[in-house]
């Protein structure tokens, strides 16, 4: 019978909830933002629990949801300029802060010029550590554009950080 | 092989493929180099905020809210749609019964205009009767008066 995992897929939810923020913030790099995702997608699976077939899914089908929601509301979002909370502080208060340079960040910050699509393989495969297939389950891809999208998002990559080192 | 087993594999060729450049770039981007766990390092360090498991249990709460305003909402329509049926069935079942106990209430049944036609029709017709037995009764009176008279005036000639 459709619908008796609830109390499973509740039970997911909670106890992932901080995985799916950190996927959600990678997206829209704010935190109320990121925030308003999650909860937008809990409530869609919750909604749409019965289509689950498979509790073994759940995984894929919850970061489905969610990748979606994140992407709805960039679109949405996509016109109003983000104002770091950071930076804002700084130059209110009269000090500029500069950041250190951070290698990781570095490499974080290279990841936000490359498409949402390839952004998106990217974090799952080498953050969420979903395998290709996973993935391509989550974007409703076929395999192989998973795999070109993460050699060729990888190469583009290459390519910023070429160019941002010479 | 298992998908596991296969994923380690593609991922053990990517990153023999990455280190064949012999490139530094390249060994940026390979998923095993200082770079990649300092972004991973990155990722995971981004600060969650207390709220947020305010909000998922809200979203659980108003969702389940939601479910169990939805399920009274179609227990009430439920209960509305078999009263209305319940209704009919009555309303049906107490017509056939008139017209059983009822026959002047079935279908073939006169009008009621044909009937209050028929009824006034006889009352007049018993009327006119009535009136023209009245008139008879009167001449046979004013007759008789006027035998009365014309007797009591040939009584007094014959005196």
């Amino acid at each position: 019978m459709a619908g008796k995992y609830y109390d499973q897929i509740v039970e997911y939810i909670l106890g992932n909830q901080e995985k799916f923020y950190r996927l959600a913030y990678s997206y829209i790099k704010n935190p109320d933002g990121a925030m308003d995702a999650v909860q937008n997608a809990i409530c869609r699976a919750l909604e749409k629990y019965r289509t689950l077939r498979d509790i073994k899914a759940v995984k894929t089908w919850f970061y489905r949801i969610l990748v979606n929601e994140c992407l709805m509301y960039l679109r949405k979002h996509e016109k109003e300029i983000p104002v770091d909370s950071d930076s804002w502080e700084g130059w209110s208060s009269g000090v500029y802060i500069e950041s250190a340079f951070e290698p990781g960040e570095e490499v974080w910050k290279k990841l936000d010029r490359l498409s949402p699509e390839v952004r998106t393989v990217i974090i799952l495969y080498y953050f969420e550590e979903l395998t290709l297939k996973e993935i391509a389950q989550v974007t409703q891809t076929n395999l192989n554009t998973v795999k070109s999208r993460l050699y060729g998002g990888l190469r583009k990559l290459k390519g910023i950080i070429k160019e941002d080192s010479d | 092989m298992s998908d596991l087993e296969e994923e380690n594999r593609h991922r053990s060729d990517w990153l023999m493929s990455a280190g064949q450049g012999e490139n530094q770039i390249e060994s940026v981007l390979n998923r095993s180099t200082q770079a990649w766990k300092e972004a991973k390092k990155v990722y995971d360090a981004i600060q969650i905020p207390g709220e947020l498991n305010t909000r998922v249990r809200a979203a659980i709460e108003s969702e389940e809210k939601h479910r169990k305003h939805w399920f009274v909402q179609l227990m009430g329509a439920g209960a509305a749609v078999a009263l209305g049926i319940c209704c009919i069935i009555f309303q049906h079942k107490s017509e056939l019964n008139t017209e059983y106990t009822n026959p002047s209430k079935s279908v073939t049944a006169q009008p009621e205009s044909e009937n209050r036609r028929e009824i006034l029709q006889t009352f007049f017709e018993s009327g006119s009767e009535v009136e023209s037995e009245s008139e008879t009764e009167a001449a046979s009176d004013q007759s008789a008066e006027k035998t009365g008279e014309h007797v009591s005036r040939s009584k007094k000639r014959e005196n």
